[in-house]
């Protein structure tokens, strides 16, 4: 337990002490310092536990800490419950501030819902939940995926950050717009300690806090120029994050006024739900509060209906994207949704339990499939990331409601493969802008020539992101698999539409960038190190991560699996069998040697390009109309008249928000039958 | 049999393999030769010889090297070696979503090979070819999925060793890949990427930047694709006996000899046609045709 607090209170006196500094030389030292520190940290944290089975840290009769050897765990967890609501209360009143000063209905109305719930919570229901509470912290195999994702990728972002704001900084001075980087760090590092404290909570008061603390973390990320644009998507962000809060401290609520369940720990409700589920029962309530749940987790994992706040975020600074979208935030929505896997599933032996598998698969295929037509008509990079993390993560979702172990390896290969790779594209896309002056895929003409080594990172990670055989494609044909092997047919179509269509958005993509043109002047100096050195690593650890992947699943994710599934078993624990696992790792190493040995080796003749006997010799002009030297441009295929975002995003929201009225009238006419039955007792 | 990381290999299976590497350009040369002939006589010509084909490759090989960008190639030579990869994965009895996911790595090298020399000719026909293959990727995955419900594996091997023939179950599928097939073999009316012909707005498209050797290897790729894509008609038939190997076998050569005989009877479409109508025809043929064998049969078949 130490150790994790160490773990926890890093990045927290790393985000102060960067609150205090204020010249730039020390400021890089420190985020360097501590960025390895963290990462560090959570490799020795991973070392010492990884593997294992689910170790509970914090129980009801012990707390874990030495010093407070005497006290029992579940006395001092109220302490620190009720140090947290007193907090909660205080980040309250500044948004509800803020809401006010900058005149924000919806988030201040959002607000004033939840206050007054947590408040009644806090003071009525808290006390006897948490002497129910069996489990305050606990740790497995998928929370230690989870702070490597957070500590490695994070601190990586963080150090990327340092060199990134100085160029930041540059143009806004230009701007006249005030230095508020000392904030920027300060929130950046306070982001992975609420991320951290966000994977280890068992008790689900205290998750609620440490996500409500990312929720705030990424308002003031993304409102961080200040400027009218971000101020207005910093709020929505966090009306639509505030949603997810509701449905939280709703599912808490439920959650301990039902006598069956009666605790706050998360572990207390899936051995609750699966314990049902393997006497081939199930219980409505649980599902009302998976269903709660899920919807929390969509609402942070940017699904539809609810995704729109995720396209705003891309007003903020590079660095902000790459933790908001890779290691943090959205993975929290994932992280949650994934956990509860054991109770989703769309098995038609479960009717009932049908319900939250399904809204879950239906939001999760519906998001990765109209995401997915959104991103082809994307020119922005950031915009097109974007999407891609949305569908990527629709498709994560919809693994979690199939709910096989099967679909969940899946699901959790996804996450790993998509932190490494998404964290990679978007600092060097932010990398890039700083140099061409701008994101505009349109704009990456030549790029290779002008930025040869970014710009294979961004093919390397361009390629890992859709390429047969790197990981998330084999993470994708893994999911295939499981959603074929699990007897659901629309997700089925949803994937097979969506993987065509992500070819495409990818791969002309990175056809701009593999394109060469003669005469780029080179630009790679003016990197920084810390942009040069973090883009390198996440190249490298892309690579390593497609080729030691079997490894990854043998270590860390077979092991969650097995405990977590251990009472329910749903046939293989991996969709893919080890021979075509290796097959895929042959096929890296196969790509890599092809490339190192022959790319750009040829030793022929060179000709000039074909231009219908008008070129001038140089491959990038030709003699046009009235004798006049025209300059070639290439454009790719958009398709806008065909797939126009703006369409494919209401369509998404609709069908999905269909969906989620669905279930919900559902619930309604359950909790009406209910009610009818309540004579035989049950809440309290 | 070999042992790999627990799944069982037979002899068989790698002999087939081998026969796919060696004997694949022959076949799908010979295919391109009768192609041409069949062609030519539709058009009252008297045509090349059937070798024709081989006699152009080797002619290419012979061409003194050059090229526009020293990349260029490498992604050519990559996609070949991919294909034949993809093919060793399909005759040796691999997984069928591995083969599929496989070819599509090879067709994307293609296209990149397009892109690489910032040709605007070849950007048009590599953008065209993503075109065709967003086009065809859906009915593609839905296919292996069929199979997989109809034979209750995905692995080829298992396919064609037993169970029932597939056809009957997956009767909409197959005018589906019938469809799709037109567009995988690049002929008219969806010859949108790489025209046949020099003299137009398209000029040679993807291929247009490219000479000599890798413009053969381009060539030996495209048979190579040619063999796997009837490997998948024949899916459709094979259960182990020889009278079906043999009738689907038949069926491949009629279906190729009904390809060219529409190769020869249509102009080009357009490339937003290509994409709505294979959609249009997956949803309604592939869709249909899954939703059905989910409710009728994949519950007996999978429990």
């Amino acid at each position: 337990m130490e150790l994790l607090t160490l773990l926890i209170a890093m990045p927290l006196v790393a985000a102060i002490i960067l609150l205090i500094v204020k010249n730039n030389s020390i400021r890089r030292g420190v985020v360097f310092t501590f960025g390895a520190a963290i990462a560090l940290l959570s490799i020795v944290f991973a070392v010492i536990y990884l593997g294992g089975g689910p170790i509970v840290l914090w129980e009801a009769s012990d707390s874990g800490f030495s010093l407070f050897a005497g006290i029992p765990g579940s006395e001092l967890g109220e302490h620190v419950s009720f140090g947290m609501f007193i907090l909660e209360m205080a980040l309250s009143a500044i948004i509800i501030f803020l809401c006010v000063r900058y005149r924000k209905i919806v988030p201040l109305v959002l607000t004033l819902i939840q206050v007054p719930l947590v408040v009644w919570f806090e003071f009525t229901k808290s006390k006897a939940a948490h002497e129910a509470t069996l489990s305050f912290v606990k740790i497995d195999s998928f929370s230690i995926i989870m702070i490597l994702i957070i500590g490695v990728i994070g601190s990586l972002v963080c150090v990327h950050a340092a060199g990134y704001m100085k160029d930041d900084q540059e143009h806004a001075d230009h701007e006249g717009r005030p230095d508020r980087r000392r904030f920027f760090f300060f929130v950046m590092f306070a982001f992975l300690s609420a991320m951290f404290g966000v994977v280890v909570s068992d008790n689900l008061s205290w998750m609620l806090f440490f996500w409500e603390c990312t929720t705030i973390c990424s308002f003031f990320l993304i409102g961080y120029t200040k400027d009218e644009v971000a101020i207005k998507n910093s709020f929505k962000a966090l009306a639509y994050n505030m949603i997810g809060g509701i449905a939280f401290i709703t599912a808490l609520i439920v959650m301990a006024s039902y006598e069956s369940i009666g605790t706050l720990s998360l572990s207390g409700l899936l051995d609750y739900g699966v314990g049902n589920k393997a006497m081939g029962g199930q219980d409505p309530v649980v599902n009302l509060v998976v269903g709660l749940l899920v919807v929390t987790g969509a609402t942070k994992a940017a699904q539809m209906p609810f995704s729109t706040w995720l396209l705003g975020t891309m007003v903020a600074p590079a660095p902000t994207s790459a933790l908001l979208h890779s290691s943090t935030m959205v993975k929290a929505g994932v992280f949650l949704i994934i956990r509860l896997a054991p109770l989703l599933g769309v098995s038609e032996l479960v009717t009932i339990n049908l319900t939250p598998g399904l809204l879950t698969v239906m939001l999760g295929g519906v998001t990765f499939l109209f995401a997915s037509l959104a991103m082809i008509s994307q020119t922005n990079a950031k915009r097109a990331l974007a999407y891609s993390t949305i569908a990527n993560l629709g498709l994560i979702v919809a693994c979690a409601g199939v709910g096989t172990e099967a679909s969940v390896w899946a699901g959790i290969m996804l996450i790993i493969f998509h932190a490494v790779t998404k964290c990679l594209l978007f600092l060097c896309v932010g990398t890039v802008e700083h140099r061409i002056g701008s994101k505009d895929i349109e704009e990456m003409d030549g790029l290779l020539g002008k930025l040869p080594k970014i710009t294979s990172y961004m093919i390397i990670g361009c390629a890992a992101m859709f390429l047969a055989p790197f990981g998330m494609l084999v993470s994708k044909w893994a999911a295939l698999k499981a959603f074929v092997e699990a007897g659901n047919f629309w997700i089925v179509m949803f994937l097979a539409f969506g993987s065509a269509v992500f070819l495409f958005a990818w791969t002309k993509w990175v056809g701009k960038l593999t394109a060469v043109m003669p005469d780029r002047e080179n630009l790679e100096k003016s990197v920084s190190f810390e942009e040069s050195f973090v883009n390198a690593f996440l190249a490298l650890l892309t690579i390593i991560t497609a080729v030691s992947f079997p490894w990854i699943s043998d270590g860390s994710v077979i092991p969650y699996l097995n405990s977590a599934f251990a009472l329910i078993p749903t046939g293989d624990l991996s969709a893919l069998s080890k021979g075509n696992m290796i097959i895929m790792v042959v096929m890296v190493l196969l790509l890599i040697i092809l490339t190192l040995l022959f790319y750009g080796k040829g030793r022929k003749k060179n000709t000039h390009l074909y231009m219908a006997g008008a070129g001038k010799g140089d491959d990038l002009t030709y003699t046009g109309s009235m004798q006049k030297t025209v300059h070639i441009q290439n454009r790719n295929y958009y398709l806008n008249d065909i797939f126009p975002e703006d369409r494919m995003v209401r369509l998404g929201t609709i069908t999905s928000a269909a969906v989620l009225a669905a279930v919900a009238a559902y619930y309604v006419y359950i909790g009406l039958a209910l009610y009818t039955m309540l004579a035989s007792g049950g809440f309290s | 049999m070999i042992s790999f990381y627990g799944s069982e290999i037979s002899y068989f299976q790698v002999i087939t393999a081998a026969v796919f590497v060696v004997c694949g350009p022959l076949v799908g040369g010979l295919i391109a030769g009768f192609d041409r002939k069949i062609t030519a006589r539709m058009q009252g010509r008297q045509g090349p010889p059937v070798l024709q084909p081989f006699y152009d490759v080797l002619k290419l090989m012979e061409k003194e090297p050059a090229t526009v960008r020293g990349s260029q190639d490498f992604y050519i030579m990559t996609s070949l070696i991919f294909c034949v990869i993809t093919g060793v994965f399909f005759f040796g009895g691999g997984n069928l979503l591995m083969v599929i996911f496989t070819l599509t790595t090879a067709d994307i090298l293609l296209v990149l090979g397009g892109f690489a020399s910032n040709s605007s000719y070849s950007q048009i026909g590599a953008e065209r070819e993503l075109v065709q293959l967003m086009s065809t990727e859906p009915m593609i995955i839905l296919l292996t999925i069929g199979l997989f419900l109809a034979k209750g594996s995905f692995g080829v091997a298992e396919i064609i060793s037993g169970g029932p023939v597939a056809f009957p179950y997956l009767a909409g599928l197959f005018i589906g890949v019938l469809y799709i097939f037109t567009i995988k073999l690049r002929k008219s009316p969806f010859d949108l990427s790489m025209s046949h012909h020099m003299h137009q707005e398209l000029v040679k498209g993807l291929t247009t930047e490219f000479s000599g050797r890798t413009l053969a290897a381009i060539e030996m790729m495209h048979w190579y694709e040619n063999v796997i894509f009837l490997g998948f008609i024949f899916l459709f038939f094979a259960n182990g006996t020889p009278l079906w190997w043999v009738l689907g076998i038949v069926v491949c050569l009629f279906l190729y000899f009904v390809e060219i005989l529409i190769d020869n009877t249509y102009a080009r479409m357009r490339w937003q046609f290509t994409l709505k109508s294979a959609w249009a025809v997956t949803i309604i043929f592939g869709g249909a045709n899954l939703l059905v064998l989910y409710y009728l049969h994949a519950s007996q078949l999978l429990s």
